[in-house]
């Protein structure tokens, strides 16, 4: 009943998690408004689950908005971030300045390095599988990859596997290099460190056992809002993990058809649409464990403290995406709103520095969280 | 041998290394320590302590440990001030368990040892821990009257407090179970805000305490007490609950209570005053563990009575006094220092990225030691120390920017000019809030962005996936 009236109809509409560190502005996303303006939805704001909407040029009238959190959204608007992935690029962008702190910058800095590694290991593997397409063994495609981009025998290879796949041969490093940029969050399937999205999806399915776990062990009346959190996880990873296997069905073998434009096309829809589901999960993931690690039960105590701020967290699945209609990239401007209201009551007090400088400490955990996991995976 | 009175004398030298060595080596020592008799055990781990403090090291539990558990809350702390009123001490335990190992605790003891070693993480280990402890609870008294040759050979004042020590743990063995619900139910030690489900345990418990008996719930209370961020909360939970005591009686146990936490307050502010070298954010850390403490013992039910003013009075002075000659002095130097350093290059870079650090945690001190403005009396104070250090650092950011304009085209480093102008811009976003920084961060990038040529502006932002098209 009350998922019904609190599902939004598509990704465009629920907009993207923005990284924000003022305290107000916990729950709030971004999303694109008429005229390449941008608007923000606050939620969390009255205590109940009215979300308030305002361009987000009024932002700073209405807030007082951390140093940080005024450059994210400028770099919001002139950017022109639409996406969850860009909103991280944004982040990162801001976090390097140093605004949010040290320990921000560091993490931005780490995770950006671990992003560029998992794009570079997505275009050696599609570029080798490409080369053995003509034949050649895998020590063989290694040693091509190490001469270099430029080598002649390497290019004469590229030129020969795109005959083979009958592509202009000019066309076809670029279209490797876009697919890898798109596609190297869920990452080729054989790939020795597995990508974001996968380990994401691992992360996820053990932190429905501890949710479920919780709610077994609970007293609590607010355990339904665990209750209604698995509900919402478990639609999100029905619909993350049948993308990811069209993906990876897409990938698993190069041949003719995967450099065919529509079918290029329907890969970065159905990346993108990955990239939309898991987007928010992160946070809510940050707020259960705490300072926790993820491996063990946070203790009760702590997670009947999280579980209202979960709730207003919780990225909900669009109703079209459940009913499968979903080609978020034909998406565009905002068909339908919900409660506008104007920011007339809004209180404009000092922001408490304690609140700020958690908050930054999880953004620090939460873009970090990319390397971490890579670090483990490589140890 | 000059070498013996070299190394043999000072142990004040071994307790400075103790900071020096390694994490393993110290994990090392503590697993050979393990296995020692209880009181060499002792001995050898005193020194240790304030680093284990900070390492919070995963020692093996053996079942001494275990043992300690129910009543670990009213130990002294070494490590942090010396007796506490009512406390329960190292040496009490260690003589306890050397009692109860000539009963039927030796073998329980050697069982759980093995259980808590084998137990998963998702299991409950509860039920049988609270077993155990109610075993030792029950074997105590009849052990320590088979042993009363160790108790007549102390003093008559030592032998009372050692009898009263042993009496409480007894207590707090056999009603174990209260124990396990607070530490299972309730968030970690230091609990802070309370919410709803955290009340309603609170009042099971002591519901349940007063039914078990007057010592109970005081035991229970002085458990709590110490297990609570702001003791005060408890004591206003008690007035305006009815736990199932007398009113006048409940008033007499509040005062108590009141007493006792206001005597650790004084000896927790005399701790911090005494910390050795503490960064800033290690002092506030402790000064507002103890500034909670005090706001949350100035209550109605307590007001009035002089001994606790008094001791809440001189903790007050003693915090203040920390705060002013710890964090408030100092603090403009060090500040503007650190970012002089940042825009002249001085120093190696890691020495700048560390000294910023430092001047970050600083000011981040000088903040949160506002939020006791009015408990410590020292709003004033920091209020002038917050406006200087604000006008120094927009002062050295604008200066930094003029001296950018002044160099030659060919020597500028405007990224450089640009990192520095955001490290004043945090800087002063926490000394003197986000609008007056966020303006200065305006100015500063308009001024600098003056000064970039049109080939270094800033590298296109967009998505890059949404190039593709572009390709097919």
């Amino acid at each position: 009943m009350l998922n019904e009236n609190y599902r939004p109809t598509t990704f465009i509409e629920r907009g993207v998690a923005i990284p924000f560190t003022t305290p107000a502005l916990q729950y709030s996303r971004a999303r694109p408004a008429d005229r390449d303006e941008f608007e923000i939805l606050i939620g969390g704001f009255t205590g109940d689950r009215t979300i308030y909407v305002l361009p987000i040029k009024a932002l700073a009238e209405a807030f007082t908005l951390t140093v940080h959190d005024r450059a994210l959204a400028e770099d919001i608007v002139s950017s022109g971030v639409r996406t969850p992935h860009a909103m991280r690029l944004s982040a990162y962008r801001v976090a390097l300045t140093g605004l949010a702190g040290a320990a921000a910058r560091t993490a931005a800095r780490q995770g950006l390095d671990a992003e560029k590694d998992m794009e570079l290991l997505t275009q050696y593997l599609l570029t080798s599988r490409v080369l053995e397409l003509s034949g050649l063994t895998a020590q063989q495609v290694g040693q091509l990859i190490a001469a270099g981009k430029d080598d002649a025998r390497i290019r004469r290879e590229i030129k020969a596997a795109a005959v083979k796949l009958s592509i202009d041969p000019e066309k076809l490093n670029p279209y490797i290099d876009e697919t890898a940029r798109f596609a190297y969050p869920i990452g080729l399937p054989t790939a020795p460190v597995p990508g974001s999205v996968r380990r994401m999806f691992t992360r996820l399915k053990r932190f429905d056992e501890h949710l479920e776990h919780f709610i077994e062990t609970s007293k609590s009346e607010r355990a339904n809002i665990a209750q209604f959190t698995r509900e919402t996880l478990a639609l999100t990873l029905g619909l993350t993990e049948e993308t990811v296997t069209s993906v990876d069905k897409r990938l698993g073998t190069i041949d003719k058809s995967t450099f065919v434009a529509s079918n290029l096309r329907a890969l970065k829809a159905d990346c993108e649409r990955v990239n939309w589901l898991l987007d928010g999960w992160e946070d809510i993931l940050a707020l259960f464990y705490g300072e926790h690690p993820d491996s063990r039960h946070p203790p009760p105590s702590h997670v009947m403290r999280i579980l209202d701020p979960m709730f207003l967290k919780l990225p909900m699945v669009p109703t079209k995406e459940v009913a499968g209609d979903h080609d978020v990239v034909k998406e565009s401007p905002i068909k339908t709103r919900r409660a506008v209201r104007a920011s007339e009551d809004w209180r404009t007090g000092d922001m408490d520095l304690e609140t700020v400088l958690r908050i930054e400490q999880m953004k620090a955990r939460v873009l970090k969280s990319t390397s971490a996991d890579k670090g483990s995976q490589r140890g | 041998m000059a070498e013996d009175t070299e190394n043999g004398n000072s142990i004040d030298q071994i307790h400075e290394k103790l900071f020096t060595i390694t994490d393993e080596k110290i994990l090392q020592i503590l697993s050979l320590i393990a296995r020692a008799d209880i009181d060499a055990r002792r001995i050898a781990t005193d020194p240790l302590r304030p680093r284990l403090v900070k390492m919070r090291p995963n020692r093996p539990l053996i079942a001494m440990r275990i043992f300690a558990e129910p009543f670990e809350d009213l130990l002294d702390h070494a490590d942090r001030y010396d007796r506490t009123a009512k406390r329960i001490s190292r040496g009490t335990i260690s003589m306890a368990w050397k009692f109860l190992m000539d009963t039927s605790v030796k073998q329980a003891s050697a069982d759980i040892e093995k259980y808590m070693r084998d137990v998963s993480g998702e299991e409950d280990a509860g039920p049988k821990l609270v077993a155990f402890w109610k075993l030792c609870g029950e074997e105590l008294d009849s052990a320590v009257s088979r042993n009363p040759q160790t108790l007549k050979a102390l003093a008559t004042m030592a032998r009372r407090d050692v009898y009263r020590q042993l009496g409480d743990m007894g207590q707090l063995l056999r009603h174990s179970d209260l124990q396990w619900r607070i530490k299972a139910e309730l968030p970690p030690k230091p609990i802070g805000d309370l919410i709803d489900e955290d009340v309603a345990v609170l009042l099971e418990v002591l519901q349940e305490s007063v039914r078990r008996g007057a010592d109970v719930i005081e035991l229970t209370l002085r458990v709590l007490m110490s297990r609570m961020a702001r003791p005060g909360d408890l004591l206003e939970i008690l007035t305006k609950n009815d736990i199932g005591i007398p009113a006048q009686e409940q008033a007499i146990l509040t005062r108590e209570m009141g007493a006792q936490a206001s005597a650790h307050a004084v000896q927790q502010a005399d701790h911090a005053a005494a910390m050795k070298e503490p960064t800033p954010i290690e002092l506030i850390d402790e000064v507002s563990e103890v500034a909670e403490r005090i706001a949350s013992l100035q209550m109605d039910g307590l007001k009035g009575i002089t001994v606790i003013d008094e001791q809440l009075n001189n903790a007050r002075n003693t915090l203040r006094d920390t705060v002013i000659s710890q964090i408030v002095n100092g603090a403009e130097p060090e500040i503007s220092g650190a970012l002089l350093d940042a825009a002249s290059m001085g120093k190696s870079p890691e020495q700048r990225e560390e000294r910023l650090q430092q001047a970050e945690d600083h000011l981040i001190a000088l903040r949160r030691a506002e939020r006791y403005g009015t408990t410590l009396r020292i709003g004033d104070v920091l209020d002038k120390t917050l406006k200087d250090v604000s006008g120094q650092i927009e002062a050295q950011a604008e200066r930094a920017i003029e001296d950018m304009i002044d160099t030659p085209k060919g020597q500028r480093d405007v990224e450089q000019a640009k990192e520095v102008l955001y490290t004043s811009v945090r800087m002063l976003e926490l000394s003197a809030g986000s609008a007056r920084a966020d303006a200065l961060r305006k100015r500063g990038l308009t001024s600098l962005n003056d000064l970039t040529s049109p080939d270094q502006a800033k590298p296109s932002a967009t998505d890059g996936i949404d190039e593709i098209d572009g390709y097919i």
